[in-house]
């Protein structure tokens, strides 16, 4: 990496929570530009809060998060991916909007999106394979097509930080690779932080690990033993695919 | 047939089945795409309270029912932010609350007692110049909003957490959707009355949806239907004797039933 560090955002010990209760506590976290970061922990432990604190959806109680973006374009300097399955799939709106509605913010109140923008649209599209669904109703999608959708919409604005909370849910194994392999790609222009039930299959691109669970602990490295995640008091589920026993993530070969 | 025209009651009565179509098919497509028909049901039920309190205090019922209509349909956009109210009971309180409202006012109101009936069943053919006036001034009101703010609208309504993100205003545009869903039904009274008139706001879309499935179109379509099933209601009410809300309700589903099922075969033969 010849490329020059720079921080995008700095949790400061920050306690996010819903009402009375506490779901992440005291985190710490510095993310630079070209991190790709894996976040994993058991469910419940507030891998989806954390997400939500850093898009702004919800605001620490305690601690700080400090963005070092370029204040121009405060919005679109992160792109969020959140789960799909709480979006209403017979909501009658179509591929193009979807993707279009990424590039939604206060300046766009009043304005129409411009030529240059639309085609943006199209050529993501393009790029992703489901060209040829612009015009369908988000209803008529495979979860796979879906997930695509999506991830267009998260990366339309050209983002320097990129989230996606579990985009392997629901999806085939092909989807699957080929997102990792388009994250991997992605990440030469900005920083990914994904959670993840099963980030075996990342392992390649993912550079370093965030094990949450009430707390935070970052693992500055891909590599992680099962005694780490212990001592992280990180407990994640191991996931078999078929007979092939499946780890989670490599042994450190000490 | 033309001789109708010379009334100035039919006239009045087609220009507010016209004009009702507009407000009921755009804020329809809204309510059915937003899946808050049982909240716009509560709206209604919970206006009667300050149609009630309009006669009580001799003012314009329509004017009470506009105020509770709007109160109840902040109220509860601002319940459903909260997890821990219990949403679809909430709304079932106020629907029963306003109507209980209504029923004691009117029957406290000293002197003649007000026809009921036409505030439960609706009766377009006493719409007086006023409440055509009041009607076209929401309908224009609607149409601005939509035409000025329709991808945010749309946004907010299919996701409304991603475009918090990016700091739209999202509250603000859902408690001025929900008001003006609210003075669209109380505004619609008239044409099919209480009981009725959430099938305005909602058997348009639907048919509409049948064929279509992109927010824009439907607004439309739900137009188009909304239009012919209130017209040929009104005709076929006048010629037949029968109360014309009800018959424009009929009509608009009959539309619904018979276009649904010609989908069904055309699916099955492709």
């Amino acid at each position: 990496m010849d490329t020059k560090k720079t921080k995008l955002l700095e949790l400061i010990n920050i306690t996010v929570g819903y009402n009375g209760n506490t779901v992440i506590k005291d985190a710490n976290l510095e993310v630079y530009n070209d991190d790709f970061i894996g976040i994993i922990g058991p469910n419940g432990g507030g891998k989806t809060t954390l997400v939500k604190a850093i898009v702004g959806l919800l605001k620490p109680k305690k601690g700080e998060i400090q963005y070092h973006f370029n204040r121009e374009n405060i919005e679109h300097s992160i792109g969020y991916m959140p789960q799909v399955n709480y979006i209403d799939k017979k909501f009658p709106i179509s591929v193009r909007d979807v993707v279009m509605s990424g590039y939604m913010d206060k300046k766009k109140l009043f304005k129409r999106f411009t030529l240059i923008e639309k085609q943006k649209a199209e050529d993501l599209l393009a790029q992703t394979g489901i060209a040829d669904l612009k015009k369908k109703s988000i209803g008529n999608l495979s979860g796979g097509e879906l997930q695509r959708v999506f991830l267009c919409r998260s990366i339309i604005s050209s983002p320097k930080l990129l989230i996606l909370d579990e985009p392997n849910n629901f999806v085939d194994n092909r989807f699957e690779s080929e997102l990792y392999e388009l994250l991997g790609e992605l990440n030469k222009t900005m920083a990914v932080m994904i959670v993840s039930h099963d980030i075996g299959m990342l392992s390649t691109y993912i550079k370093t690990i965030a094990c949450v669970n009430k707390e935070l602990h970052y693992h500055k490295s891909n590599q992680i033993s099962e005694a780490q995640l212990r001592d992280y008091n990180c407990p994640i589920q191991l996931i078999t695919h078929g007979d092939i026993p499946h780890t989670v993530l490599k042994h450190h070969n000490h | 047939m033309l001789e109708l025209f010379q009334y100035e009651f039919f006239t009045n009565a087609l220009l507010a089945a016209i004009l009702t179509s507009i407000t009921c098919g755009i804020m329809g497509t809204y309510i059915v795409a937003k899946r808050i028909v049982f909240i716009s049901g509560g709206i209604t039920h919970t206006s009667f309270g300050g149609i009630g309190l309009g006669y009580f205090l001799s003012i314009n019922p329509i004017l009470g029912a506009a105020v509770f209509s709007i109160l109840s349909a902040l109220g509860i956009e601002y319940l459903s932010k909260k997890s821990e109210v219990r949403e679809d009971s909430a709304i079932a309180i106020m629907w029963a609350f306003g109507m209980a409202v209504g029923i004691i006012f009117i029957f406290l109101t000293p002197g003649y007692a007000p026809n009921l009936i036409s505030f439960l069943f609706g009766s377009i053919l006493t719409v007086t110049q006023f409440d055509l006036i009041i009607i076209f001034v929401l309908a224009l009101l609607i149409s601005l909003f939509f035409l000025i703010f329709y991808k945010t609208i749309l946004f907010v309504a299919f996701d409304e957490e991603f475009i918090r993100t990016r700091n739209i205003p999202a509250n603000l545009i859902n408690y001025i959707l929900i008001s003006l869903v609210a003075l669209t039904i109380v505004l619609s009274i008239k044409v099919a009355g209480i009981i009725l008139v959430i099938s305005l706001v909602t058997i348009p879309p639907a048919t509409a949806n049948i064929f279509v499935k992109d927010f824009k179109k439907i607004i439309f379509f739900s137009i188009i239907f909304g239009l012919t099933g209130s017209l040929i209601g009104l005709l076929l009410s006048y010629f037949l004797n029968i109360p014309s809300g009800a018959t424009i309700v009929f009509i608009q589903a009959l539309i619904f039933i018979i276009l649904r099922i010609v989908k069904s075969i055309q699916n099955q033969l492709t």
